[in-house]
């Protein structure tokens, strides 16, 4: 509810409660005013009945004058003759103006004549009311109810004056009283033609006396109340009366009667009635002026803070702008203006520089944002993809204000924080790695830099292997040899040597030792040295072979082993020697061209088992025939389908009559391997031997 | 090479399959020590599957060889090819090893010792 309407109602209900209080005072005022008009009107009343009984009384008085000053009735009064009296007071009975009821009294309150025919009729008063006007104190008037008699009580109006002696018989004095008495009827139509009312008069008893022709009698009739003086309402054939009852005193005391006096009131209540609805109308209209005049004052009052409030309303929901000019003043509600308008300014200025902070932070977060996109540029495809991609959905997180994340971060600022806090996550995991990378980098070149050396170690110990074998043959038109090893790694495991055995004797060694490398190298070295040295002292290939078994068995952690053919030619008569340690038998190729294969002798790889025998054998070797060691590289070299070389294949390759050098054969076998094996890589050192004999035919044609 | 581990009445037999070099020798020698392991232990290495064996694939067989025989263990080699069979022919290992034609064999004569 408006504060204007409550402030209205408030006064809307002190005023009520001030007019309902005015309007009550009122009320009670106007009935006391009423019970004073009714007093006022009983009085009125009252002093209009007591004007009539005096007015009836000088009536009576007149003929008590009359009687008082008749001499012949004041000597038969100071007389006490009876008799002289009833002739006198029947002259004034009679004539024209009869006087109608008549007592005399004597000085002692004897009464000397009634008027009253009947023997017994009670005295109009008693001697105690007698006193004062035998006493000479005055005339006594009034109403009394005379009873007895044969007649039912009457009300009669009395009045009574002392008679005084003439100056014969008594010099002034009171000689005695003479009382006459009128019916009240008479001061009741004095009444009547004084007030104009309609006049009722009932008993002591509540028997109507007079005014019973009246047509209002039978609704005053039960109205009557006969004790006490009271002022009732009547309405009657569509007027109002006012019924005043006033009680008659009887001179000896207590109630005579009662007079009711109705007056017609109808107009003076319709005056009362227009003056009331009057008066109330005026109440009402200065009621409500006076609220038409507040409603109008608050109005005016109340539009500044009505244009207050909607300022406030307008800065509550956020518009500052709509200015409007309050007008101020030095009242309360000014104020209040005055300060909603500073208060308006006020907040005009901060969203002023809200705005332009929104406007800073915005530039702000899009610096950051390109400069996060620059930087994840940076970074390696994967993590740049995955960061810009966290990116996209954080932006679209804050255009989403209902997501958990924009909850949790509040406001953009807080996204880009999030944003930028992956980044540096993402950043600081890619600088580990690369950290990582650059130490494994450099691992890597050390272990670059040691493999470089390694090789270089190798290359040498290649070539220091390759040099001790040998390149060069001794030249002799007997025979002619060539030999060359192709080692599958930097350093074989394969050996061949060809060396003299004391004068006429060749030692033809072919060897192939178990792996390959450095190890294998070794173990060449050592096979070989020994072999060399123990052939040397001549005790024949298959000595040679076991002594040397033995030897290399006794110290083989590693198990390594070798397999070796060794033969002794004669360089004479072309016999050969030779023994097998479990190596591929050679071939013998016939100048004819035929391919055999050299007898197998029993023996063991060397170095697997000590003391282990080893069989000799013996062919003689005819001119132009070549004999072929090989080690199972070169049966054993695969094409890239897998395929093997395999004996048929190099026995095709060195076949067929042929009067080439040794050396040719040796290239030609060798080309024909690399021809199958086609590119595909090479597995096991490939050694050949080609051994040629032609001693025979030299001598022949030497 | 491929080689597949299996039990057969209380012997180990390993099957090898493919080419045995000196690339993969010592993928094979691990295998063959961990067979043999440390007890009297009863070894089959199968050769059905098996293409080629260099020397370094036969020192392997000598290292476990010889790492058996302290122990009591036995090594017995079945199914050779041809060609596999020539190379222990020629090299003379035919004399350190038994060889068995079937694998089923050389589990039984195994299992019987």
């Amino acid at each position: 509810m408006l504060l204007r309407t409550r402030i209205i109602l408030f006064v809307f209900a002190t005023l009520a409660v001030v007019a309902g209080l005015l309007i009550g005072v009122g009320v009670v005022r106007d009935g006391e005013a009423n019970q004073r008009a009714r007093d006022l009107e009983l009085d009125r009343l009252g002093v209009a009945w007591r004007l009539a009984v005096t007015e009836a009384a000088i009536r009576i008085d007149q003929d008590l004058i009359r009687l008082t000053t008749d001499p012949a009735l004041l000597r038969a009064v100071a007389a006490g003759q009876r008799g002289a009296l009833a002739e006198r007071m029947s002259v004034h009975a009679g004539g024209s103006n009869p006087i109608a009821d008549v007592n005399l009294f004597g000085m002692d309150g004897a009464l000397l004549y009634a008027t009253d025919p009947a023997f017994d009729a009670p005295p109009l008063l008693t001697k105690p009311l007698l006193e004062p006007v035998l006493a000479g104190r005055g005339r006594v008037r009034g109403v009394r109810l005379l009873d007895g008699g044969q007649q039912s009580a009457r009300t009669r109006l009395v009045a009574a004056a002392p008679v005084y002696g003439t100056t014969l018989e008594g010099g002034g004095r009171v000689i005695g009283a003479a009382v006459a008495a009128v019916d009240l009827s008479r001061a009741l139509d004095i009444l009547r033609d004084n007030t104009g009312g309609r006049v009722f008069a009932v008993g002591r008893d509540g028997t109507l006396l007079d005014g019973g022709g009246d047509p209002l009698w039978p609704l005053v009739k039960p109205l009557v109340v006969l004790d006490g003086r009271g002022l009732l309402t009547l309405d009657a054939a569509g007027r109002r009366y006012a019924l005043a009852s006033l009680p008659v005193a009887d001179l000896a005391g207590g109630r005579a009667a009662t007079v009711l006096v109705a007056t017609d009131v109808t107009a003076t209540l319709a005056e009362q009635r227009l003056w009331s609805i009057a008066h109330g109308a005026a109440v009402l209209l200065l009621l409500l002026g006076a609220l038409a005049l507040l409603y109008g004052y608050l109005l005016r009052n109340f539009a500044v803070l009505d244009e207050a409030v909607r300022a406030l309303q307008a800065i509550s929901q956020g518009r500052a702008m709509g200015y409007v000019e309050l007008p101020t003043g030095n009242d309360e509600i000014g104020r209040i203006g005055g300060a909603v308008t500073v208060f308006r300014g006020v907040m005009r200025e901060l969203e002023r520089t809200a705005g332009q902070r929104d406007r800073r932070l915005r530039r702000q977060q899009r610096f950051i944002r390109r400069q996060m996109e620059t930087l994840a540029v940076t970074l390696e495809e994967d993590a740049r993809q995955s960061l810009l991609d966290e990116l996209r959905q954080i932006e679209a997180d804050a255009q989403d204000a209902a997501s958990p994340q924009s909850k949790g971060v509040g406001d953009e600022l807080g996204l880009l924080a999030l944003g930028f806090s992956r980044l540096a996550t993402r950043v600081s995991t890619q600088q580990v790695q690369l950290t990582q990378m650059v130490r494994d980098l450099r691992d890597a070149l050390a272990d670059k830099r040691r493999l470089i050396s390694l090789q270089q170690e190798l290359e040498i110990a290649r070539t220091m292997q390759l040099s001790i074998l040998p390149q060069a043959f001794p030249e002799s038109s007997a025979l002619d040899i060539a030999a060359r090893m192709i080692p599958a790694k930097e350093v074989g495991g394969d050996f061949y040597d060809v060396f003299p055995v004391g004068e006429d004797r060749l030692g033809l060694v072919i060897a192939d030792v178990s792996g390959k490398g450095i190890p294998a190298a070794f173990f060449m070295l050592i096979a070989r040295t020994m072999l060399r040295a123990v052939a040397e002292s001549g005790v024949g290939p298959g000595e040679t072979l076991r002594r040397v078994n033995t030897l290399l068995a006794a110290e083989n952690e590693q198990m390594m082993f070798v397999t070796v053919f060794y033969a002794e030619l004669d360089t004479r008569s072309g016999a050969l020697c030779f023994a097998n340690g479990g190596h591929n038998p050679p071939l013998r190729v016939t100048a004819a061209g035929a391919v055999s294969v050299l007898e197998r002798s029993a023996g063991i790889a060397l170095a697997v088992m000590p003391d282990m025998p080893f069989a000799e054998r013996r062919i003689a070797l005819a001119p132009g025939d070549r004999v072929i060691l090989f080690t199972d590289g070169v049966t054993e070299a695969f094409d890239a389908n897998g395929a093997m070389y395999g004996d048929d294949r190099l026995a095709a390759a060195v076949g067929g009559p042929e009067d080439a050098p040794a050396r040719a054969s040796l290239d030609g076998l060798l080309a024909d391997v690399a021809r199958f094996a086609d590119g595909a890589p090479q597995s096991d050192d490939i050694t050949v031997l080609v051994l040629r004999w032609c001693g025979a035919m030299g001598a022949a044609a030497g | 090479m491929n080689i597949t581990e299996d039990s057969v009445g209380g012997v180990t037999v390993l099957r090898t399959e493919g080419r045995i070099d000196s690339g993969n020798a010592s993928d094979f020698e691990s295998h063959l020590v961990r067979a043999v392991g440390e007890g009297k232990a009863r070894l089959v290495v199968d050769m059905a599957q098996l293409t080629y064996i260099s020397s370094a694939g036969l020192r392997a067989l000598l290292i476990a060889a010889k790492k058996a025989r302290p122990n009591g263990g036995r090594i017995a080699l079945s199914a050779m090819a041809a060609h596999i069979r020539e190379v222990f022919d020629l090299s003379g290992f035919s004399s350190l090893f038994e060889i068995h034609p079937t694998e089923a064999a050389a589990v039984a004569a195994l299992a019987a010792g």
